[in-house]
């Protein structure tokens, strides 16, 4: 993975100052968006995709 | 049909399908159907990587086909969508996980209760690492639009939830970083 997903980048979702939610509770809902993110961008990239990339490379080359 | 891609870009492309697949996941919510979409995508980006100038945000001009992709389908099997979204938040909800978190299931399900356009923004926003600039871009409307999907989409889940400020905010789990 060249695209990391730490620390800074994952500063968008900040609490905003307008809206009923307080902070904790929009940390809250943030802290669970990103494991339901994060688990399905763990698991490894299946089979049928790495062989497209492959066919597409092989199809460059010609 | 582009001819060779660079080693670097190919190694790019690769690095990003994670994230791609984790995104087409949260939009419909099927990893099968998720899988097509990022073969899709992979497959237009392929095929148009010489309108992509290499040194610009590589992760956001996919994540911006894949959006495309899944939102032009959608559009056009209007007919069938409630139909779809209905499944979808079935299948989500009823997916038993292997970590049977109570509150991720209830999360998850509570996720797929938002309108589809609320839910893009906060992913983009809150999980997939954009700014709301580089979200209005990828979705193609104003930063203002995203900043109130975005609102809506939390406040709609704290409502779902029932979260209040006397919930107890201290039990989630810690995701390992």
């Amino acid at each position: 993975m060249t695209q990391t997903t730490a620390g800074t980048e994952r500063e968008g979702l900040q609490p905003a100052a307008d809206e009923g939610l307080s902070p904790d509770l929009q940390a809250h809902i943030g802290r669970h968006l990103r494991a339901v993110f994060d688990e399905v961008a763990s698991e490894p990239i299946p089979d049928r995709l790495l062989r497209l990339l492959k066919d597409l490379e092989r199809s460059g080359d010609k | 049909m582009r001819q060779k891609v660079s080693a670097s870009l190919r190694d790019a492309l690769v690095g990003e399908m994670t994230n791609l697949r984790a995104f087409a996941v949260s939009l419909c919510g099927d990893r099968e159907r998720a899988d097509d979409l990022v073969q899709e995508t992979l497959f237009k980006a392929w095929n148009h990587l010489d309108s992509f100038r290499e040194g610009t945000n590589l992760k956001a001009w996919l994540f911006t086909i894949l959006r495309n992709t899944y939102f032009s389908e959608r559009r056009k099997r209007r007919r069938e969508v409630e139909d779809a979204d209905g499944k979808y938040a079935a299948q989500l909800a009823s997916i038993p996980e292997q970590h049977g978190h109570m509150e991720m299931q209830d999360f998850r399900a509570a996720l797929t209760q938002l309108p589809a356009d609320q839910r893009e923004a906060l992913v983009l926003v809150g999980a997939a690492g954009f700014s709301y600039e580089e979200a209005a871009e990828i979705s193609g409307c104003a930063v203002g639009t995203i900043k109130s999907r975005v609102n809506r989409a939390r406040n709609r889940l704290g409502e779902m939830l029932g979260l209040d400020e006397n919930s107890d905010t201290t039990s989630v789990m810690p995701k390992s970083a």
